[in-house]
């Protein structure tokens, strides 16, 4: 990838949250902390698709969540166009944050109850006035609606008189409405029936054609990922395990978690699901107060050595283009491919 | 467990009703629930009678603190009657006109204090959950020394050394009232702020004062409209209880505290100088509750789905 | 359900009886559970039928508030009445008929014949006892264990859903449990009556990938051995792909389609099952296909639409959708479609999504073969 077409570089990012809250016990000397994000870095192209995936815990969303700056990050670089996001004051970040928008996990609790749709998606323009008519405004918010596949005559409604899909619309709006260059994506489909993820997904994939917007997606759902990304990342424990295009991770995963992750996935195919062979994963993962020393994974591993133990494994780039942070990695063709009848 | 799913499974709303606010929902839900809109009736009762008392009361009833020396024995303790309905007292004067008089020191004394409670709790309530940190910690423990004195007696001091009179008894217990305001306010604030609209107005770049203003502030707000209107009752107990120990409004002025004082000494030959009183002060409160209740459910939002 | 009360109860099982002639395990026929609420009537479940026989597994497909869970929950007796009425429809539970039962004698079947998973392992166990506390509760009542007896069992029973050192876990709290873990408690807590039928609702939503992989293993090898029924509740296609012989496709209270779990997936009949089937993201090697969803949002259930409930999203609707309710089309294997156009074979050959078997045979003939 040229560099130049590079929107986002991520370098080393880190993030401790402390454990006890209150003011006092921040500051005392023995502060416990989870180590929630170890060491991140990617980049992300103008107009593609960076999935993020991984279980609850890994990181994946307060990695989003540092980007932004809704999250402060206790290290490392967040350079938007060759700018430092990190060290940004106040003004330059809120003109960043033109460029940059956010899409939430919860339909709900994303849109304030007290103000209805309109007032939501042209909040935007009215912060950055970008808009300053307000007629204007109103014609604008009404064509976004459109956009998005809602009546523009509801207008005037209150979040409360949508569904949870439709209201997830709103928010696709409302980040849309400054067309930035890049939008965080955190599980915006994971609260959402089936029906009305694949309208959503859909609705992402169109207005991504339309408007050049790169995403950092970030879900738990592998289906879902591989669906819409062209880069696909793996996260466990807050470190970034393996990443690729996503036609290799998926089919030629090199990184023993990626492998067990992706056969964990019951697949929607009784004849794949009942003859595959599965990597189940014994236990649950550790707890990112106190990771494990080594390889955040070799608690876990089924190809764990005493090395892994010992030696925090790099990220590597194993072939062209795809990383893996595994002493052992090595590419390993998805089984189900192969099966012989 | 059952209920739980039969939430889950509710119809949802399917956005087909006209626009609407959320205040006027709000007001539609209250009047739906008859015990809110009784006390609401019963307010605006006491209010209009307190308000209008000098046009009529003294006229019908005669005067509430002039007492009638001379004819003590006669016009003194009467039962109630057409003419005094509540009967009278040890100083012949009319018990209802009293009760009226009464409810305008209650009533003073019941929403001022709230208001100055309330101001002070929103400032410090705000200034703790909003800064968190450091603001946190001094606001919150200041709160709980004022919340672990023995709160009548704290006033009682306050009054000492205030000197009496009706303004410095709501002075005193507005003051005294506001760690459990700016608590209940720093809690909500802190769940609003968690919300993912108040992350969202941060990611579109929107200031302080905007989140403050148009994200937290008007979510918070029921919270303190319920609570505020919970503590007016709590107020006017206060009031009642210091001018019942002497320590509030000073007589010859009526107050329902001061009226039961008087009372009760005669509680089992004329029992009504105490009971009258007495109901005035229990509906009074009782009537700020059912509307402080009543309004926390026409606020919530969450409940239209449910 | 944590009642303190013990009351000892030495009583014939339920499960003991034989099946009579002519009957499953569990039947249920036309069953109507409605809501009356301020809104009018919520039509929950609107005329479920299915059948279901030892060792089987039933998968209850459906998404949010198309009734899979409130027929269980009603199988279960576990739905407040009011505001809950059944309004029509049986369950019988070896030819008797549960929803006639007496609350006491239902309590005997409840937790004990049939248990129950949960979706949220969290809020399923109760903070203030032990572990082995919870577990031991349901023996004592239902099999008049001892405490010591119970205690036993109950870390046996840990030890086989595979928490380690259960000595140690049973007298832990359920906060110091994992979400798994607790998930595996609740397992255990259903199994350890030894139940004829398992009923586990979204057991796994809550968990991860990794973990929902062991609990779905520990669930097929537990079946394995005690040869109990499941009836799992999902919103999953995958998971039931993994674990069911039998399937019921759930919409708007109403089973739109019923069959093995092979023609479900492969021979569907429903324009409904064909239209979830494309809105699921596929894993593929190459060229991905893009997802067609299915327009709209599901109908409230307080407002059916006349004709058939998914009429106003379905992109075959004719006129005689929109205000006939469909017939139930059944073929010869019992495999059932609730479409006006299901025995329309050209209809359903030409808009069904191709999917491509990689072991292509006779799906009648392989019918209940993982059973």
């Amino acid at each position: 990838m040229a560099d130049s077409n590079v929107l986002l570089r991520v370098e080393h990012l880190c993030k401790d949250f402390p454990v006890d809250k209150g003011f006092l016990a921040k500051h005392s000397k023995n502060a416990r902390y989870v180590h929630a994000v170890n060491d991140v870095s990617f980049d992300i192209a103008a107009g593609e698709t960076f999935g993020l995936v991984g279980e609850s815990g890994c990181g994946k969303s307060t990695t989003g969540r540092c980007i932004m700056r809704l999250t402060e990050p206790t290290g490392g670089k967040v350079l938007f166009e060759g700018k430092n996001i990190a060290e940004m004051d106040k003004k330059a970040l809120k003109s960043m944050r033109r460029e940059m928008q956010f899409i939430f996990q919860d339909p709900y609790a994303s849109l304030n109850p007290r103000m209805t749709i309109g007032e939501i998606i042209s909040e935007p323009m009215v912060i950055h006035n970008t808009v300053p008519d307000k007629a204007e405004r109103i014609d604008f918010v009404r064509e976004l609606l459109d956009t998005v596949g809602l009546n523009p005559e509801h207008i005037n409604r209150y979040p409360h008189e949508f569904s949870g899909g439709q209201r997830q619309r709103v928010g696709i709006a409302r980040a849309f409405a400054l067309r930035p260059k890049l939008i965080i994506c955190d599980e915006p489909v994971s609260a959402l029936d089936v029906s009305i993820q694949a309208q959503v997904l859909n609705l992402l994939t169109d207005l991504q054609k339309e408007f050049g917007t790169a995403y950092l997606f970030i879900a738990h759902d592998l289906s879902v990922v591989q669906h819409i990304s062209d880069r696909v990342a793996v996260m466990y424990l807050g470190n970034m395990m393996e990443f690729s295009d996503w036609k290799t991770l998926y089919n030629e995963p090199c990184h023993p978690y990626t492998q067990s992750l992706l056969s964990a996935v019951p697949i929607p195919d009784p004849d794949i699901q009942g003859k595959r062979e599965r990597i189940i994963l014994r236990g649950d993962p550790p707890s990112p107060i106190d990771p494990p020393s080594g390889c955040p994974f070799h608690t876990r591993c089924p190809i764990a050595q005493a090395k892994c133990s010992q030696e925090k494994p790099e990220l590597r780039e194993v072939l062209p283009n795809h990383y893996c942070a595994c002493h052992f990695a090595e590419p390993n063709p998805i089984k189900e491919s192969s099966i012989e009848l | 467990m059952s209920t739980a799913t039969d939430k889950k499974e509710a119809p949802q709303s399917q956005a087909a009703a006209p626009a609407r606010t959320l205040w006027g929902d709000a007001f539609a839900r209250l009047r739906r629930n008859k015990l809110a809109v009784l006390g609401v009736i019963w307010i605006i009762f006491i209010v209009l009678v307190a308000l209008t008392a000098d046009l009529w009361a003294p006229q019908l009833l005669g005067s509430p603190t002039e007492m009638d020396t001379t004819q003590a024995a006669a016009t003194s303790k009467l039962p109630p009657s057409l003419e005094h309905p509540f009967g009278t007292d040890a100083l012949g004067r009319d018990v209802l006109v009293r009760v009226i008089y009464g409810a305008r020191v209650s009533l003073t004394v019941g929403l001022l204090a709230t208001a100055i409670s309330t101001m002070i709790g929103l400032v410090m309530g705000a200034l703790a959950a909003y800064y968190g940190g450091l603001w946190d910690t001094i606001v919150m423990r200041l709160a709980d020394i004022f919340l672990a004195f023995p709160y009548t007696l704290f006033v009682v001091v306050m009054l000492a050394v205030m000197g009496q009179g009706i303004q410095n008894v709501f002075i005193a217990i507005g003051i005294l009232g506001w760690p459990s305001i700016a608590r209940v306010f720093r809690s909500t604030i802190l769940s609003v702020k968690e919300n993912d609209y108040v992350d969202a107005a941060r990611a579109l770049g929107a200031s302080d004062v905007r989140i403050i203003t148009r994200h937290i502030f008007p979510n918070s707000v029921a919270s303190i409209v319920v609570y505020a209107t919970m503590n007016i009752g709590g107020a006017i107990l206060t009031e009642a209880a210091l001018s019942f120990l002497g320590m509030g409004v000073t007589p010859p002025n009526p107050s329902w505290g001061i009226m039961i004082q008087d009372g009760q000494q005669y509680l089992a030959t004329q029992p009504w100088l105490m009971l009258m009183p007495g109901l005035a002060i229990l509906t009074t409160v009782l009537a700020f509750t059912l509307l402080g209740d009543g309004l926390r459910d026409a606020l919530d939002v969450k409940m239209k789905d449910a | 359900m944590f009642g303190l009360g013990l009351k000892k109860r030495n009583k014939t099982d339920l499960r003991d009886t034989p099946i009579p002639e002519g009957h499953h395990l569990l039947e249920v026929n036309d069953l109507k559970m409605y809501f009356h609420t301020q809104d009018g009537v919520v039509k929950a479940v609107n005329g479920v039928s299915y059948t279901l026989d030892r060792g089987e597994t039933l998968g209850v497909v459906g998404e949010s508030g198309s009734g899979k869970s409130v027929t269980s929950l009603t199988i279960m007796g576990l739905i407040d009445m009011p505001p809950g009425k059944v309004e029509g429809g049986d369950v019988l539970y070896r030819g008797k008929s549960l929803i006639n039962m007496s609350e006491a004698e239902l309590e005997g079947v409840r937790g004990n014949d049939i248990a129950m998973i949960f979706q949220d392992p969290m809020t399923s166990l109760n903070p203030v006892y032990t572990i082995g506390r919870q577990l031991s509760e349901g023996m004592r009542l239902h099999k008049g264990m001892s405490k010591k007896e119970a205690m036993d069992r109950s870390i046996e029973l840990l030890r086989m859903v595979g928490i380690p050192n259960a000595e140690q876990r049973v007298k832990e709290y359920p906060h110091e449990f994992s979400g798994g873990m607790r998930q595996r408690v609740m397992i255990a807590m259903a199994l350890a009556c030894e139940p004829d039928i398992l009923i586990a609702d979204e057991p796994t939503t809550a968990l991860d990938v990794t973990i929902q992989a062991q609990i779905i293993e520990l669930m097929q090898e537990l079946q394995h051995k005690n040869g109990n029924a499941i009836i799992m509740i999902t919103h999953d296609l995958g998971v039931v792909a993994d674990i069911a012989d039998k399937i019921m496709v759930m919409y708007a209270g109403s089973p739109v389609e019923f069959g093995s779990a092979l023609e479900i997936f492969y021979e569907p009949m429903h324009p409904y099952t064909w239209g979830l089937n494309r809105s699921i993201p596929k894993q593929v090697q190459d060229e991905k296909q893009p997802l067609t969803p299915i327009k709209g949002n599901p109908p409230s259930l307080v407002d059916l639409p006349d004709g058939c409930p998914f009429s106003p999203r379905c992109p075959y609707a004719t006129d005689l959708c929109r205000t006939q309710k469909p017939p139930t089309h059944t073929t010869k294997t019992g495999h059932y479609s609730k479409c006006h156009y299901s025995n329309d074979e050209q209809f359903v050959r030409a808009n069904a999504p191709k999917v491509e078997r990689i072991k292509p045979g006779d799906i009648a003939s392989e019918r209940g073969v993982d059973a």
